[in-house]
């Protein structure tokens, strides 16, 4: 079996119910997406058992060229595609999550107006996210980035009658976008230095680059990772990108687009090797790992606190790979990705039962009304925590754990681990708070809406639920590496095959158990934090706990005064960033191509230039009416005058 | 005989043939009446041909007298189809005086 015929599947779906449009009905639509995912899947575990018995036979990975794209010089560009453990991973996750949420969205789509173009869509984002995978050089990754970016505008405005979601749409398409022209630029450069965009030549090739080049390129490079992770500064996109349907915000936060930077530092960790690049990575993930986390807790929208989560944790991920700890970072990945697409199903159910409006505050009390997806929340929400013993526990630890493997951090290491441990800390609270505003309590919805709250049908809750199934089940694959214990490692391992980059430290059992336990108290502490200001009470309401500790977190963080509140302001605005950015740049800009408009274009060009030389030639013509009176004999002698003068100068 | 008066030479011709043209030229010029404007291109043309074969004399050379005939050719086809358009003129607008003739100033 070829590797080209996963991404194959989807495109060729994705291409029937675009082109079909309304030619196709509903039903047909949904089984050509979801039949294509699954033999993508199936493809893909096929091919995964082959990758399986090449690593057996010593070799990195599976290599397939469909056909050669285009030759310039020394530029060969082809559509290959290569198989290596690092590409099943990714594969294997972005099929299955991507299926599970195919899915979901037929319950959830159910009789929208554009149901077909939707699922046309969605087996286009996925494709363009397993081409984006598969490629074999930065070319072809580029076309899946500028798939997944299209596809991700397409579907935020997915509900383009609303004008809130097209401006969300460009927003992100515009973010996306200045990354992707400092991609471009390092993949331009990055050429000229090494005369190569293959991914296996880069890695084979590491004396091509010079420290500083090899910085440059990977700061141009990582411009565009910025931008498509999500991370300081170019992340404000990602909270708007919530307009789009509940399953296309799981898919873009778990299986395709986001997780393409982080996918992209660890596939090219050859040119991310430099001291300073890794410091840059580390320090941008750590920022916003504390953004995301801090404005996820003063969210009041559901799906607003999942998408600064997601912002917070791809920081995470983002410090991983930047620390060099590339396989906890991809295990990370993985994780973050089933158990965040589950919270975002759980969402889209929450949604379903409130019809649509998605303020925490007007909820409460869904625990007996939506019994599956509160089992289903539970879970992924405390595998986002990081308790033991679900999936985000071993994830988080591994990436909390590499904090000290680090040899160039050695002086800072404790600061970074605070910063990480803080923001597992805020994870614990907002996931908490979620969970409390949500669920427990009394419902605080008006009377009609109450009426009608009822469990989602259960093409909504089972795939919901199996997401939550496996990210209780990841942990088997991803142990981390103790000293004296002979547990095994499979995921690091496996990575470790098609790179060396990927080798895993050995760490002293005792520290890392201290470590461990350090940060599940922390995390376990969160979680009582935020019971204690969210459990037993009903948000908004004046009714405090009789003792006195809670009574002063209940009033300071529920009736904030002070700077608290002015905190808890500048939370929910992200930070104010989007009004720096409105008035840094999007002002001055508008400003700039207003004066534009005016003065160049509509006084320079259109009044002077365009029409200033039509009024010329307009009055010279007039001026030149007189010659022609119809008079033959003027003409005549015109004529014999005018050739007499010019015999005269040609004589003499 | 003739040498009995004077000896003609080349600029005698060149002289005849000039004359011949500004009496065509002003006949362009000062006459309103297309017939005559037509016989005064003759006249120019003609003078066109006398002076050319003056200069094929002068060079002993046959290319001009071919030159002449063609013109003198091409002058009958010219003056045929100018007559027949003058003549159709006058039949529509009943006058061959070009002064009235301005219609296509407007």
């Amino acid at each position: 079996m070829s590797i080209y015929w996963i991404p194959f599947f989807p495109l060729f779906g994705a291409a029937i119910n675009l082109i079909g449009g309304r030619r196709i009905s509903h039903k047909a639509a949904h089984s050509i997406a979801i039949g294509a995912l699954i033999a993508s899947f199936f493809v893909t575990i096929v091919v995964f058992l082959q990758l399986l018995d090449v690593h057996k036979s010593g070799d990195d990975g599976l290599n397939d060229v469909l056909f050669s794209w285009f030759d310039l010089e020394t530029l060969h560009i082809t559509w290959g595609f290569t198989f290596d453990s690092l590409s099943a991973i990714s594969c294997l996750t972005i099929t299955f999550v991507s299926s599970l949420i195919h899915w979901y969205s037929m319950a959830y789509m159910k009789g929208d107006l554009r149901y077909v173009t939707y699922f046309g869509y969605l087996n286009l984002f996925t494709g363009a996210m397993l081409i984006l995978v598969l490629a074999d050089n930065l070319i072809m990754m580029f076309v899946g980035w500028e798939g997944v970016g299209l596809c991700s505008y397409l579907l935020i405005g997915f509900w383009f009658e609303n004008r809130a979601n097209t401006h969300a749409a460009k927003k992100a398409f515009i973010m996306n976008r200045i990354g992707d022209c400092l991609f471009l630029l390092g993949m331009f450069l990055l050429f000229s230095k090494t005369g190569t965009l293959i991914f296996s030549e880069l890695a084979d090739n590491p004396h091509l680059l010079s420290t500083s080049d090899a910085t440059l390129i990977g700061l141009l490079l990582f411009g565009g990772v910025c931008a498509k992770s999500a991370q300081i500064p170019l992340h404000t996109w990602l909270p708007d990108a919530m307009a789009g349907p509940t399953p296309v915000s799981a898919l873009i936060h778990a299986a395709t687009m986001v997780t393409a930077g982080v996918y992209f530092i660890a596939r090219l960790s050859s040119v991310f090797g430099t001291e300073t690049l890794m410091i840059v990575v580390t320090i941008v993930g750590a920022i916003t790992i504390l953004v995301g986390a801090f404005a996820a807790m003063g969210q009041q929208d559901i799906k607003k606190v999942l998408a600064y989560s997601t912002i917070s944790q791809l920081g995470f991920m983002c410090v991983a790979v930047g620390m060099g700890a590339l396989s906890a970072g991809v295990f990370h990945m993985v994780t973050h990705a089933f158990f965040k697409a589950g919270l975002f199903l759980c969402a889209g159910s929450v949604l379903h039962a409130m019809k649509g409006n998605g303020d925490i505050r007007q909820m409460g009390g869904l625990r007996t009304k939506l019994p599956q997806t509160h089992i289903t929340f539970v879970i992924c929400a405390l595998a986002l925590c990081g308790i033991f013993p679900f999936a985000g526990f071993w994830s988080k630890e591994d990436i909390l754990l590499s904090v000290w493997d680090v040899p160039q951090w050695k002086n800072y290491s404790v600061f970074l681990w605070a910063i990480l441990s803080v923001g597992s800390v805020c994870t614990s609270i907002y996931m908490a708070r979620l969970y409390f505003l949500i669920f427990s309590g009394t419902c605080r919805a008006s009377t009609q809406i109450q009426k009608n709250i009822h469990e989602a049908p259960k093409t909504m809750t089972i795939p919901a639920l199996i997401l939550a199934g496996v990210s209780m089940s990841t942990i088997v694959v991803g142990l981390p590496h103790l000293e004296l214990i002979p547990i095994p490692t499979y995921f690091a391992d496996f990575l470790s095959i098609s790179s060396p980059n990927y080798t895993t430290v050995s760490r002293d059992s005792i520290d890392s158990f201290v470590f461990m336990m350090l940060a599940l108290i922390l995390s376990i502490g969160g979680i009582a934090l935020s019971t204690l200001i969210y459990g037993d009470n009903v948000c908004g309401d004046k009714s405090y706990s009789n003792k006195t500790v809670q009574k002063t977190f209940q009033k300071a963080f529920q009736q904030p005064s002070g700077w608290l509140l002015k905190c808890r302001a500048a939370c929910l605005d992200g930070f104010y960033l989007d009004r720096v950015y409105q008035s840094l740049i999007v002002r001055p800009v508008s400003v700039f191509s207003g004066f534009l408009y005016t003065v160049v274009d509509r006084f320079i060009i259109d009044t002077i230039i365009v029409h200033g030389i039509a009024e010329i030639v307009r009055h010279t013509g007039q001026m030149l009416r007189f010659v022609h009176n119809g008079s033959f004999h003027r003409y005549v002698a015109v004529l014999i005058i005018g050739s007499a003068l010019i015999l005269y100068m040609v004589s003499s | 005989m003739i040498n009995m008066f004077v000896h003609i030479t080349p600029s005698h011709f060149l002289i005849l043939s000039m004359v011949l043209f500004s009496i065509g030229a002003l006949g362009m010029l000062f006459s309103r009446n297309a017939f005559v404007m037509m016989m005064s291109i003759e006249i120019m043309l003609n003078a066109a041909n006398i002076s050319v074969i003056t200069f094929a004399r002068m060079h002993g050379d046959m290319g001009g007298h071919i030159l002449a005939i063609i013109a003198i050719a091409i002058a009958a086809a010219e003056a045929s189809v100018g007559i027949a358009m003058i003549l159709t003129v006058f039949r529509t607008h009943g006058s061959v005086d070009l002064d009235v003739l301005n219609k296509l100033k407007h």
